[in-house]
């Protein structure tokens, strides 16, 4: 059974509020006409089904493939006081992750990536390096080269495959 | 250097492309958390891992949610099988957040599904106390009403949130099982995980039902950039009778081989139509109404072995008025335990000479010719007996060796024949003893029983052997401590109808209670010792008793031939916990020299009377039982069976055994 522990939100309002005045100014350049009533259609289902949320439109934009997860990592932006997972890759832009509560796990797919930093968290990463899966340890705030990151011989690509935070 | 610098900048846009997900979002919710305790009978609704919903407690142990959350496609929610859930699943119940421990956190074991919309019933494993259920308006909705929505779903923010939001919508249109609905602000949205949650009308300070969510557009919802808004609700104003009926809870189970039992929870209604029909389908028609009652119970009798039968119930109010029918429940009778060897639901004889046994095959009408089995086997000291040893729906046949080994052989029926003769117990009532054939646990598979009598060193003991399908246990289960003594019959047969036989003894001539006649009920490992009398004055001495079912209210009954030159045949009815004084069902059969037993041939589920004549041409015949007399039509069922001249050992062995 899914059991979710989340003990504090501040960190999600605080990226609203820097959010939402961005979002303002796209929204003023549009149309005006932003949003439409829609009748006609059925509309999709709303059963939670744990998959990303926006997944195919972070993916148009980043070239990040998010996936599925708990809820409970979310990707956030690195410009933040909260600390967060800023995984570094050499194909994709940074992205940074905010892990809400103590637990939580996000699959996803980043390719070469060659650091990642640690938030408050102990945070076990998968990677896929050469078609086979490691797990690396990120310990709270530390810098770990991973993949190309590393001196070779351990300097082959590796592509992070799942973050995930054990209580 | 350079990895990073680049990095940074792209960082930026990335920031930009999450706000405007985010941009005009306060999904369902509009922004405000539900107030602790306010909405109680609020759920969140996990199902496995895979997929969570929101609910509403509608009665202590029912919630409303939507269909799409078990659906295989969520987007076609109309298929959901009624039932367990396929995936484990539980509810938490009470609006609070779900991380604490303040929810009650229950199972949820059976869904009883709408397939006109995106709607089911769930039944909760256990009642949830101290929460008061959301109450069901009967009201429609008309367009420009405004209701509150409330879920566990995504909020503009968050992805999971623990706690339930609310916001406000009004009607734009209103279907037969729909309405189509808008957020009263842009912020108003349905998002991911509401499926199910409760849309409510205020009326002056509480609440009612209205419908639950069941898809949106989700504009604004967390990582969502659609701008086309709106979301539908599957109505529940016009489900009262629906949700009324569902929450019965019918359930159907056998309860003997002609008998199946319903029960369902109290209502407030004055009346109940049981419909029943051998169909899935159950039209609630006259020709399928089989009984009326005010009780919560129903006992469906006379129905034949191993047959399958789909219900529902309808509630009638005091004014007359018939409501929403329950959904269908099934029950399968258990199989007959007598002799219907190919299980067509007539019952067959048998005959038993030295070398071979024959089968004759009931169509219902009549017996068919002989079919004949070789066994060196069989031999004149052994006794043979039937019953459904593996529990398939077919009787086989049992050859207690009593004269020799003391072991016991099956031989297992099919719908073609018969399978080789195989050991099923090493040592089981060696000779003296009197053994006997019933299902005493009730599982479905006869077992064997033995009355030691008057044993010099066991007197009156009573042991029995339980089947588990492909051998009888040898453990020496004791299960009586007297009874069945010296020139006592002892016999089996259920007589309280709880689908587990007992056992039963004509005490005769006995000098200090002639006549009597006891029951000693099985609890399923034990006979009950407690002396209980159930007729005084049955099965004379010279008499020749025997058990059935012939009122076909799956509790057997007795009956005894006179065994004279008359041939009368009395019947006493079983009563559950006592038999009627009796009366006489036929004015003759059976007279004396021939060998009367008990079966249903025709298969209507009451036991029915035959008679091996033993004559020259081996006559038989059957007299059906109506459920309150034989018929007297001298109706010749076969010829050829046991003609006297061809008796191996001078007697007919036939089955069904013959009366005691």
């Amino acid at each position: 059974m899914r059991k979710f522990t989340r003990s504090a939100l501040f960190g999600v309002t605080g990226l609203l509020a820097t959010s939402t005045g961005v979002a303002a100014a796209f929204a003023a350049a549009d149309d005006g006409d932003v949003t439409e009533k829609a009748t006609n259609s059925t509309p999709p289902p709303i059963v939670e089904d744990y998959s990303y949320p926006g997944a195919d439109a972070i993916e148009a934009e980043t070239g990040i493939k998010l996936i599925e997860g708990d809820g409970n990592i979310i990707k956030t932006g690195c410009d933040t006081d909260t600390p967060v997972i800023k995984v570094e890759s050499v194909d994709v832009a940074t992205s940074c992750y905010e892990v809400i509560g103590e637990s939580g796990w996000l699959t996803m797919e980043i390719p070469r990536v060659y650091a990642i930093h640690g938030d408050d968290h102990s945070v076990d990463a998968s990677l896929t390096v050469n078609g086979e899966t490691e797990n690396v340890q990120i310990s709270p705030g530390e810098y770990t080269p991973v993949g190309e990151g590393q001196q070779p011989p351990d300097n082959d690509p590796a592509a992070l495959v799942e973050l995930r935070v054990s209580q | 250097m350079l990895r990073s610098r680049r990095a940074a900048g792209i960082a930026a846009t990335a920031v930009a492309a999450t706000a405007l997900c985010g941009l005009p979002a306060q999904a369902i919710s509009g922004g405000q958390p539900v107030p602790d305790g306010s909405y109680g009978f609020l759920a969140k609704v996990d199902v496995g891992d895979q997929r969570s919903c929101s609910g509403a407690l509608v009665a202590q142990q029912w919630l409303v949610t939507a269909a799409s959350c078990f659906a295989e496609d969520p987007a076609n929610p109309g298929s959901v099988p009624a039932g367990e859930p396929t995936t484990p699943t539980t509810a938490t119940v009470g609006g609070g957040d779900v991380s604490g421990s303040s929810g009650h956190t229950v199972d949820v074991v059976d869904l009883v599904p709408r397939t006109d919309r995106n709607l089911v019933l769930a039944k909760l494993g256990s009642a949830v106390d101290g929460v008061t259920p959301v109450s069901l308006s009967e009201t429609a909705a008309s367009q420009g009403d405004t209701f509150r929505s409330a879920g566990y779903g995504r909020t503009a923010t968050e992805w999971t949130p623990n706690t339930p939001h609310t916001g406000t919508f009004s009607v734009e249109a209103v279907g037969d099982t729909s309405l189509n609905v808008l957020g009263t602000s842009e912020q108003d949205s349905i998002c991911k995980g509401d499926a199910g949650g409760p849309v409510l009308r205020q009326v002056n300070e509480r609440v009612e039902l209205v419908g639950v969510n069941s898809a949106s557009w989700q504009h604004g919802c967390f990582g969502e950039d659609t701008t086309k808004r709106g979301a539908t609700i599957a109505r529940t104003d016009d489900l009262v009778g629906w949700v009324n009926s569902g929450m019965l809870d019918l359930t159907a189970t056998p309860a003997s081989k002609h008998a199946i039992n319903l029960s369902w929870k109290p209502s407030n209604a004055e009346k109940y139509r049981i419909y029943a029909a051998t169909t899935p389908e159950v039209p609630l028609t006259d020709s399928a109404l089989v009984g009326t009652t005010s009780n919560h119970t129903y006992r469906h009798e006379a129905l034949r072995a191993s047959r399958t039968w789909h219900y529902r119930v309808a509630p009638v109010t005091a004014s007359g008025q018939q409501q929403t029918a329950t959904h269908t429940v099934t029950a399968t009778t258990t199989p007959e335990a007598g002799t219907d060897f190919n299980g067509d639901g007539y019952e067959d004889i048998a005959t038993f000479e030295k070398g071979n046994f024959s089968v004759s095959d009931s169509d219902g009408v009549s017996f068919s010719a002989e079919k004949s089995w070789n066994t060196s086997l069989i031999e004149e000291t052994d006794t043979q007996l039937s019953g459904d040893f593996n529990g398939d729906g077919r009787s086989d046949v049992a050859l207690f060796k009593q004269g020799e080994s003391g072991g016991v052989y099956v031989a297992l029926g099919g719908e073609s024949g018969f399978g080789a003769f195989r050991l099923w117990h090493g040592y089981f009532a060696p000779q003296g003893e009197r053994p006997a054939v019933g299902d005493f646990n009730g599982d479905g598979k006869d077992d064997i029983v033995t009355f030691l009598g008057n044993d010099a060193t066991n007197n009156g003991d009573v042991y029995v052997s339980l089947s588990t399908g492909d051998a009888f246990i040898e453990d020496d289960d004791k299960w009586h401590d007297y009874f069945g003594l010296d020139d006592e019959r002892p016999a089996v047969g259920d007589f309280n109808g709880d689908g587990k036989d007992d056992i039963i003894t004509f005490l005769g001539n006995d000098t200090n209670n002639p006549n009597d006649v006891y029951v000693s009920l099985s609890t399923g490992s034990a006979f009950v010792e407690d002396n209980d009398k159930w007729h005084d004055y049955f099965g004379l001495e010279n008499e020749r008793p025997a058990v059935g079912d012939f009122n076909g209210d799956g509790k057997d009954d007795i009956i005894t031939f006179m065994n004279d030159g008359e041939g009368g045949a009395y019947v006493a009815l079983s009563a559950g916990d006592t038999f009627n004084t009796g009366s006489r069902w036929h004015d003759y059969f059976a007279p004396d020299g021939e060998l009367p037993a008990v079966g249903d041939f025709n298969g209507d589920g009451k036991d029915d009377i035959i008679t091996f004549r033993t004559d020259e041409e081996g006559r038989v015949y059957v007299s059906r039982s109506t459920g309150d007399t034989f018929v007297e039509d001298d109706d010749l069922w076969g010829t050829g069976v046991c003609p006297q001249s061809e008796l191996s050992w001078k007697q007919c062995n036939a089955l069904p055994a013959s009366s005691l």
